[in-house]
C-alpha cells in the first residue's frame, strides 16, 4: 500500500501525458493519413527529421519556436515523397515508408556528422521551457498534471480536439472518410482523390515533424541518432488503439505513457532495466493484438486509386 | 467453315509465340538482371549529387569506395563477410514477402538466433560434426521462434506484422541485451560480452580446406557457403514444392487460396517461422563463424539492411546472393570512404534508402510492361 | 407521336471514339437524347455501352467526339464537369460508401456546410425535400451498410437529382432487383421524365426495353448498329440487331435419370459477419443428374450457403451430408478430395490466383496430391501434361500455359476455372453465378458444359441472380428469401412472376398482386 501510495503521485500522471505527447501526435497524423486511404509507416522517419531539424534550427538561431516551425514544415515536406510515390506512382505504401525511415536515419546520421562533425549526437541546443498556467497550476493534483507542462504538450490538447472536430465535423473531414472508404464514390461526386490525399499525407507528415521536436527541445534537448525508438510504430498501434479516430489515438497514446511513467518509477521493486525497457513494445503487441478483432480500418487502406 | 478460321487462327497464335518466346528468352534472363543493376547506378548517382551538394568529391568517394570494398585480399574478404549475414536476412524479408508478410524485425530475431547459439557454443563441449550443426539448429529455431508469435498474432487476430515484428525486434534486442550482461557474461571483463565459444563450435576458416592463396590468413569461414547453399534451398523451396506453393499462393491472394483449401493462418505461421529462422541463422553464423563471442548490439542494422536486400532482389532467393554482396561491399567500402574522401559513413544508409526509392518506384515500370502484354494479347486473340 | 416531334434535343453525342488497349470500345458513336425521354441503349456486356456513359460522366476521356448540351458544344474531363452540367450517373455497382450514413452520402461533393462546418439539420431538411418530391422514400440518418439494395439504389438517384441533375444515366438499374422491385423502379424513371427529366437507360435487357423506353439505340461491338423508337421493332428485331445474328432464347436440355441423393442439407443454419443469422433451416436435396436451381435477390443468404458448402463458414446449426456422409464439420480440402468443386461467383477474388501462370491455377486445390506433386515435390511434367490437355480440351485460348492469368479475357479465365473443377472429377459441383460478367460467347460455353456434365449424372447446385439462366438450365428452382427456402417448384411450373413474387418473400411478405400485373 505505501509502495502503491509512493508511485501513484501527480508526477506519474504528468509524466504520463508528457510521454504520451509524441506518440498522441504521430498517431493522430497516422489516423488522418490513414482516414485517407495512405499507410503511414514513413512516421518513425518523420519524428526523426522532424528532432534533427529543430535542433539544427535552434542551435543556428538560438530559437527553439523557430525550431519547432522548421520541424513541422520539413516534416510537412518530406512527407511529398510518400505522397508522390504512394499516389502518383501508386507504389507500395509500406515499401516507400522503409525507403523514408531508412532514408531518414542515414540523412540524420549523415548531416549529425556534415555540420556538427560528431558522430551519434549533437550538441546541446535551446529547448522549450515549462510554463505554469496561472492559478490553474495550483489546483491540487490536476495543477500538476495538466497545468505546469510544456508548450507543445498544451499544443497538442489543442491539436487533439481539433483534428477530432475537423474529421468528424467538417467538410473536409467528411471528404477525407469517403476517400478512405471508397475513393471511387468520392471521385463520381466530384472530388478530387489526390487533393485529398496530399492534404492527409502532408498533415501527418507536419504532425510527424512536430512529435519529433517536442522530443528533441522539450525532452532531451539535443539530437541523438535513431532517438525516434520506434515511436512511430507504437503510435501506429494506438491509433488501431484509437479505431481511427483523433481521440481514440490520443487514449492509446497515454495508454503507454503511462506504461513507460511506470517505468521509470518501477526501480523500486527492482525489475532489471532491460526488462522494463520492454514494456512500451509488449504493451504495443498487446493492445494492437486486442484491439484489431474490434475495429475495422478504412477499406480503401493500402490500395492506390487509378483513375483510368 | 468454322473449324477453318480457327486453324488459321491457330496458325497466328503459334507463330506470334514463336517470337513471344523469342523475346521471352531476353526478358527472362537480360530484363530481370538490367533493371537492378539500373536502379543501383540510379542509387550511386544521386547519392553522387547528394554529395557533390555537401561539397564532398563523389568520385573521390566512390573509387575509394570501391577500392575498399574490392581491392586486395583483405578488402574482397571483407565484403564477402559482410555479405554472410545479409543473405539470410535478405533471404528472411525475401521469404515472407513471398506469402505477403513484411518482416521487419530480422534485427530481433537475428538477436535470438544469437543468444541461442551462443549459449549452446558456450554450454557445452561436443565434437564439432555435432556441435556445429546443434548451434545453428538453436539459432534457427530461436530466430523462428521470435518470428512466430507475430505469425500467430497475424493468422489469429488480423494485428499488422509490420508492427508486431517491429515491437518483436525491440524486445529482442532489450532481451539480448540483459542475457549477455547478466547469464552469458565473460567474467573477466566488465565489458557488455559474452564468454568465448569452445573452438568445437567455431565454422572452419574457408582456408583452412580450400588452398586458395588469396585466401590465406583471412577470417572467411564457410558461413558463406552455408549461406549460398541455403538460398539454393530456398530457391528450390519456393519454385518445386508444394509447400512454396502454397506460401506464394496465400502470398498472392489469401482468399483464392483459402477457397482452393489451403490454410491461410497456417502459410502465414509457417512462412514467419521460416522467415525467423532464416534471420535467426544470420546471428549463428555471425557467432560461430566470425565474432567467436557475442558483444551487446553488435549487429550492424543486418536485419534492416536485409529488407533493402530482398527489394532489390526482388524476393528471389538467387538473387539475394548478388544483393547482399552489393550491401556487403558498400559497407566495407564504406568505411574507406568516410577515411579516404571524408563522407561520413552515414551515406550508405543514404544510399540503401534509395535503392528501396527506386525498387518502390519500379512497380510503375512492371504495370507498363504489363499493360504492353495486355495489349498484344488482346490483339492476338481472346474469345 | 406528336409529343417527339415536339421535344426538344437535350444532348447529343458525336463521334465518340475510345480505345482501351487491343480494344476499340466506341468507334464513332453518335446519340441523341430529347427531353423527357427514356432513351435505352441496348446491348450486350462488353458492347461499349458503359464504356460510352462513362465518357459522357467524365470518367473517361474519349479519344475523339464531341458532345453538345442544348446545341452548345461541351468539354467534360471529371464528373465534377458533368455534375456541373446537369449530368448524373447510377453507376451499376453502386457508388456508395457502406460505413457513411444516407445523408451523407447524399450530399458528399456538394455538402451543406457554413464555413467549411458541416450542417447537418439541413442536410436531414434537404434529403427529406427531395425524398417527399420524388417518391423515393429513405431514412436519412441509416447507415448505408444496414440498408437493403433496393434504398441503396433509391440514394443513388435521390443523390443524383441532389446534385442538380437533369440528364439521368442508370447503368443496368435492374440486375440486382427483383422483378417487382423492377416494377418499382420503372414507377419512378417515369415519374421523373414526367417532372421533365431525361433518361438514358443501359441495359442487356430485351424486355426492359420494350417495357420503359421511348427509343432504344443499339449497341454492338462499340458501335451503333441502330436508333429506333421503340414502339416500332420488336424484341426479335432488337435480338437480331444486338448480337448481330438469329440468336436461340432457350437452352436444350436432355431428359436425364435422376439417380441418389448426392448433397442433402438438413436444417442449416450459418451466421454472417455480423453474427446475424443469414441462412436459417435451410433443407436442400440435389440428386444425381440433376441441377437444383436458387433463385433470388443478392444478399439473401446465397454468399453465405456457398460459403457453408464450400467449408469456409461454419454452420452454426444442421448438418450437410454427402453422399450419406456427414461432411458439416470436414475442411474445404477434404471436400475438395471428397469430390466437391466450386465456381465462385468472383472469379478473379476466390476463383484464380491472378498472378499465377496457367500452369499454377490448374493445379490450385490438387497441387500437393498426384498426378502434380510426389510428396513435397512438385512433378512439373505431370503438371505442363495436364495443363495442355485441358487448354485443348477447354478452348482457352492462350499463347502459352506459362502466361499469367491476369493477361487473359474474362472468358478464358472462366474457362480455365470450369476446367480446374471439373478435372478434379467431382461428383457434386457447386456454382455460384458461374456466367456473371460474360460474354453471350462464354455463357454459352459453360451453360453446355453445365449439362455435360449433368449427362453423365452429376449433381449440380446452381446458385444465381439471373432469373433466366436458373429457369434454362434447373430441374428444380428453389426461391431464397432472408436465408429461408421459401418455395419450390418443378422447372415446367415456374413462370418468371411468380418466382419473382416469391424472391420478393411471397407470403411472406403480401405484394400486392395488381403490382404484379403492371
Amino acid at each position: 500500500m505505501e509502495q502503491l501510495k509512493e508511485i501513484l503521485t501527480p508526477a506519474l500522471f504528468a509524466g504520463m501525458i508528457r510521454i504520451a505527447t509524441p506518440l498522441a501526435l504521430t498517431a493522430i497524423g497516422g489516423t488522418i493519413c490513414e482516414r485517407s486511404g495512405i499507410v503511414n509507416i514513413a512516421l518513425e522517419g518523420l519524428i526523426l527529421i522532424g528532432a534533427f531539424i529543430s535542433v539544427v534550427v535552434s542551435y543556428f538561431t538560438g530559437s527553439a519556436w523557430l525550431g519547432v516551425l522548421g520541424a513541422i514544415i520539413v516534416g510537412a515536406l518530406f512527407s511529398l515523397i510518400l505522397a508522390y510515390f504512394s499516389i502518383n506512382l501508386r507504389a507500395d505504401q509500406v515499401v516507400v515508408g522503409t525507403a523514408i525511415n531508412i532514408f531518414a536515419l542515414g540523412a540524420t546520421g549523415f548531416l549529425t556528422d556534415f555540420i556538427f562533425k560528431e558522430a551519434g549526437a549533437t550538441p546541446g541546443v535551446a529547448g522549450l521551457n515549462p510554463i505554469k498556467i496561472p492559478i490553474l497550476c495550483n489546483i491540487p493534483w490536476i495543477g500538476e498534471i495538466f497545468f505546469q507542462q510544456k508548450p507543445i504538450i498544451y499544443l497538442t490538447f489543442f491539436i487533439v480536439a481539433i483534428s477530432q472536430f475537423i474529421l468528424f465535423k467538417t467538410q473536409i473531414g467528411l471528404r477525407i472518410r469517403a476517400v478512405g472508404e471508397h475513393p471511387r464514390a468520392a471521385d463520381t461526386v466530384g472530388i478530387n482523390i489526390y487533393k485529398i490525399r496530399y492534404l492527409a499525407v502532408t498533415i501527418s507528415g507536419a504532425l510527424g515533424g512536430l512529435a519529433g521536436a517536442q522530443l528533441a527541445l522539450e525532452e532531451i534537448r539535443r539530437f541523438v541518432e535513431y532517438m525516434s525508438g520506434g515511436r512511430g510504430f507504437i503510435a501506429l498501434a494506438a491509433n488501431v488503439f484509437g479505431k481511427w479516430t483523433p481521440i481514440g489515438s490520443w487514449l492509446g497514446s497515454l495508454l503507454f505513457g503511462f506504461a513507460q511513467a511506470l517505468e521509470l518509477r518501477l526501480g523500486i521493486f527492482k525489475i532489471p532495466p532491460e526488462f522494463v525497457k520492454m514494456i512500451p513494445y509488449a504493451l504495443t503487441i498487446i493492445v494492437l493484438a486486442g484491439a484489431m478483432g474490434r475495429a475495422t480500418a478504412p477499406a480503401a487502406i493500402g490500395k492506390p486509386y487509378v483513375k483510368d | 467453315m468454322k473449324t477453318d478460321i480457327r486453324d488459321k487462327e491457330k496458325n497466328i497464335i503459334e507463330r506470334k509465340n514463336k517470337n513471344k518466346f523469342k523475346d521471352n528468352k531476353l526478358s527472362k534472363t537480360l530484363l530481370p538482371m538490367l533493371v537492378p543493376i539500373g536502379m543501383i547506378f540510379f542509387s550511386f548517382f544521386v547519392g553522387a549529387i547528394i554529395m557533390l551538394i555537401f561539397g564532398y568529391d563523389p568520385i573521390q568517394a566512390y573509387v575509394s569506395l570501391i577500392r575498399g570494398a574490392f581491392v586486395g585480399n583483405f578488402n574482397i574478404t571483407q565484403t564477402l563477410l559482410n555479405s554472410v549475414p545479409l543473405i539470410f536476412t535478405g533471404l528472411a524479408v525475401a521469404f515472407a514477402f513471398r506469402c505477403g508478410l513484411f518482416n521487419i524485425g530480422a534485427e530481433g530475431q537475428l538477436y535470438l538466433g544469437s543468444l541461442a547459439s551462443t549459449y549452446i557454443a558456450t554450454a557445452i563441449i561436443l565434437p564439432a560434426i555435432l556441435h556445429v550443426p546443434l548451434i545453428l539448429i538453436a539459432g534457427a529455431l530461436a530466430g523462428g521462434l521470435w518470428a512466430f508469435l507475430p505469425g500467430i498474432l497475424k493468422a489469429k487476430t488480423g494485428s499488422h506484422e509490420v508492427i508486431t515484428t517491429m515491437m518483436m525486434s525491440w524486445i529482442g534486442v532489450f532481451l539480448s541485451s540483459y542475457i549477455i550482461r547478466n547469464i552469458l557474461k565473460d567474467p573477466r571483463t566488465d565489458l557488455p560480452v559474452s564468454k568465448t565459444i569452445y573452438k568445437s563450435a567455431e565454422l572452419i576458416k574457408i582456408d583452412k580446406i580450400l588452398p586458395i592463396p588469396a585466401l590465406k590468413g583471412t577470417r572467411l569461414h564457410i558461413g558463406f557457403f552455408i549461406a549460398i547453399l541455403t538460398a539454393l534451398l530456398i530457391w528450390y523451396i519456393l519454385k518445386k514444392t508444394t509447400i512454396g506453393y502454397e506460401v506464394r499462393a496465400v502470398g498472392f491472394n489469401p482468399y483464392a487460396s483459402e477457397y482452393a483449401g489451403i490454410s491461410i493462418g497456417k502459410n502465414i505461421i509457417l512462412a514467419l517461422f521460416i522467415s525467423g529462422m532464416l534471420a535467426g541463422l544470420a546471428g549463428s553464423v555471425e557467432i560461430a563463424g566470425l565474432h567467436h563471442k557475442l558483444w551487446d548490439r553488435y549487429s550492424a542494422m543486418y536485419g534492416f539492411t536485409g529488407i533493402a536486400v530482398a527489394l532489390l532482389a526482388k524476393n528471389n532467393p538467387i538473387g539475394v546472393i548478388f544483393a547482399a554482396i552489393l550491401f556487403g561491399a558498400t559497407q566495407a567500402g564504406g568505411k574507406s570512404m568516410q577515411l579516404d574522401a571524408n563522407v561520413p559513413v552515414d551515406m550508405t544508409d543514404i544510399l540503401e534508402g534509395i535503392v528501396i526509392f527506386a525498387v518502390a518506384a519500379e512497380e510503375i515500370i512492371k504495370m507498363f510492361i504489363r499493360a504492353r502484354e495486355k495489349r498484344r494479347l488482346a490483339q492476338i486473340g481472346t474469345t | 407521336m406528336e409529343n417527339l416531334i415536339k421535344q426538344r434535343e437535350i444532348l447529343k453525342l458525336e463521334n465518340i471514339t475510345k480505345a482501351f488497349p487491343g480494344v476499340l470500345a466506341n468507334d464513332r458513336i453518335n446519340i441523341n437524347l430529347l427531353e423527357g425521354e427514356i432513351h435505352a441503349i441496348l446491348g450486350e456486356n462488353g458492347a461499349g455501352k458503359t464504356t460510352l456513359m462513362n465518357i459522357l460522366y467524365g470518367l473517361y476521356n474519349a479519344d475523339e467526339g464531341k458532345i453538345y448540351l442544348d446545341g452548345t458544344p461541351i468539354e467534360i474531363h471529371s464528373p465534377k464537369d458533368a455534375i456541373n452540367k446537369g449530368i448524373g450517373m447510377v453507376h451499376q455497382h453502386f457508388m456508395l460508401i457502406l460505413q457513411l450514413t444516407i445523408m451523407e452520402n447524399i450530399i458528399l461533393g456538394k455538402e451543406t456546410a457554413k464555413g467549411g462546418i458541416l450542417d447537418m439539420n439541413s442536410a436531414e431538411k434537404v434529403v427529406k425535400q427531395y425524398s417527399e418530391k420524388f417518391g423515393l422514400h429513405v431514412n436519412p440518418k441509416a447507415k448505408i451498410m444496414d440498408t437493403s439494395v433496393g434504398i441503396q439504389q433509391r440514394v443513388e438517384i435521390l443523390k443524383a437529382l441532389y446534385h442538380g441533375a437533369n440528364i439521368l444515366v442508370l447503368d443496368e438499374p435492374t440486375s440486382v432487383l427483383t422483378p417487382q422491385e423492377v416494377v418499382e423502379l420503372f414507377k419512378v424513371i417515369k415519374s421523373l421524365t414526367a417532372k421533365g427529366m431525361s433518361v438514358f437507360f443501359i441495359t442487356h435487357k430485351l424486355e426492359e426495353v420494350v417495357a420503359i423506353s421511348d427509343r432504344v439505340t443499339v449497341v454492338r461491338d462499340g458501335r451503333v448498329v441502330d436508333t429506333r423508337k421503340t414502339k416500332d421493332t420488336n424484341k426479335v428485331e432488337l435480338a437480331r440487331m444486338m448480337v448481330g445474328r438469329d440468336v436461340v432464347l432457350t437452352v436444350t436440355k436432355d431428359k436425364v435419370e435422376k439417380g441418389d441423393v448426392v448433397l442433402n442439407i438438413k436444417n442449416l443454419e450459418a451466421l454472417d459477419y455480423r453474427n446475424l443469422r443469414a441462412i436459417n433451416g435451410v433443407n436442400i436435396q440435389v440428386r444425381e443428374g440433376e441441377i437444383v436451381g436458387i433463385a433470388g435477390v443478392a444478399g439473401n443468404g446465397q454468399a453465405e450457403l456457398e460459403e457453408v458448402l464450400s467449408g469456409l463458414r461454419k454452420a452454426h446449426k444442421g448438418n450437410i451430408y454427402f453422399k450419406d456422409k456427414d461432411i458439416t464439420h470436414i475442411s474445404t480440402r477434404d471436400r475438395l478430395r471428397m469430390g466437391i468443386s466450386h465456381i465462385s461467383q468472383d472469379r478473379l477474388g476466390r476463383g484464380l490466383i491472378v498472378d499465377f501462370n496457367i500452369t499454377e491455377n490448374i493445379i490450385l486445390g490438387d497441387h500437393d496430391r498426384k498426378p502434380y506433386a510426389n510428396g513435397l515435390i512438385l512433378n512439373f511434367t505431370s503438371i505442363l501434361n495436364e495443363t495442355e490437355k485441358l487448354i485443348g480440351e477447354f478452348d482457352i485460348r492462350t499463347p502459352s500455359p506459362f502466361l499469367p492469368v491476369h493477361s487473359l479475357s474474362g472468358g478464358n479465365q472462366q474457362k480455365l476455372i470450369v476446367a480446374r473443377e471439373f478435372n478434379r472429377e467431382p461428383d457434386l459441383l457447386i456454382a455460384n453465378q458461374p456466367t456473371r460478367g460474360l460474354d453471350v460467347g462464354a455463357i454459352e460455353f459453360v451453360h453446355n458444359q453445365l449439362l455435360k456434365f449433368r449427362r453423365e449424372k452429376k449433381a449440380i447446385l446452381l446458385i444465381s441472380l439471373e432469373l433466366e439462366e436458373i429457369m434454362s438450365l434447373s430441374d428444380r428452382i428453389l426461391v431464397i428469401y432472408e436465408g429461408e427456402i421459401i418455395k419450390e417448384f418443378k422447372s415446367s411450373e415456374a413462370t418468371k412472376e411468380l418466382v419473382g413474387y416469391y424472391m420478393m418473400g411471397g407470403e411472406k411478405k403480401k405484394i400486392n398482386h395488381e403490382e404484379m400485373r403492371a
